[in-house]
């Protein structure tokens, strides 16, 4: 990693741990990982985006975002395991909406996932990588930290800016 | 998932009839256009007036399409793609690959005059 590349993530880190200073907590949703309830996790992001001031286009992008995020966790990490569970938390300040995704399974930090080769992708029988791609192409920023207190878990956090 | 496949002169349109291409529905979205893409055909047109969104999976799906017909020089052509669709293309550098038509009869009479 370049030093550039690790002053960018720290200034993004900074920023995150700024925002979490002054934030409402306004939803959660816990959910078995199961494909089918990313119906409800939709749902869920749509209606508390649009409440917090999005307008429908930049809420349904907020969901791609999410959506992405999750079916990653059920399909590659759980790997369609439903008796294990994904936790969703909305927060707010005045000009952010922050997703906290956070789950139990094995750590993996989609920041570090190198962006496909689109060119390559569509040409060839590419698979994998284009979900986190869309993912972090469709929020403002993405921070990802696991704890262990007494029970591991990873949290995603995905921002996106009322702008 | 909800469709209908139509064939006029060796044009295949597909109407896909759900308002999301997505994981639920992406797996068999590929399997009927692996049925449908032959090198035999002089066009594929993809309607997806209906699709509002749509993920990476429904993404490989159209993909899948172009990869099977791009070596023989059969285009794909979509048809009434919505805005967050497009959104996604776009972010996804994909748009390019693809003719874009507002409606099947317009999207019909491109294919003919391929």
């Amino acid at each position: 990693m370049t030093s550039q590349t690790l002053n960018k993530k720290q200034l993004i880190n900074t920023q995150i741990k700024l925002m979490n200073a002054n934030l409402n907590h306004i939803a959660k949703f816990k959910t078995f990982t199961k494909t089918e309830n990313l119906e409800s996790i939709r749902k869920f992001i749509f209606k508390n985006s649009t409440k917090f001031g999005f307008n429908e286009y930049k809420a349904e992008e907020l969901v791609l975002a999410v959506d992405e995020a999750c079916t990653n966790l059920i399909k590659h990490a759980y790997k369609s395991d439903s008796q294990s569970s994904i936790t969703i938390e909305i927060k707010s300040n005045k000009t952010n909406l922050i997703v906290n995704i956070i789950d139990n399974s094995p750590a993996f930090d989609p920041r570090y996932v190198k962006d496909p080769n689109m060119i390559e992708y569509r040409d060839e029988y590419r698979k994998g990588g284009l979900g986190i791609f869309i993912m972090k192409s469709l929020v403002d920023s993405i921070d990802y930290k696991t704890i262990n207190n007494g029970e591991f878990k990873n949290i995603l956090t995905l921002v996106k800016q009322l702008k | 998932m909800k469709y209908t496949i139509e064939h006029n002169d060796n044009i295949v349109i597909f109407t896909l009839k759900n308002d999301t291409l997505n994981s639920r529905i992406s797996a068999d979205f590929k399997a009927e256009l692996l049925i449908i893409c032959q090198p035999d055909i002089k066009a594929l047109i993809l309607d997806l007036s209906t699709v509002e969104s749509i993920d990476s999976s429904g993404l490989g799906g159209i993909l899948l399409a172009y990869r099977q017909l791009h070596e023989h020089e059969i285009p794909v052509i979509l048809v009434g793609v919505q805005e967050m669709v497009r959104t996604i293309m776009n972010i996804s550098q994909i748009g390019s690959q693809f003719i874009f038509c507002d409606t099947i009869e317009e999207a019909t009479n491109y294919a003919k005059e391929l």
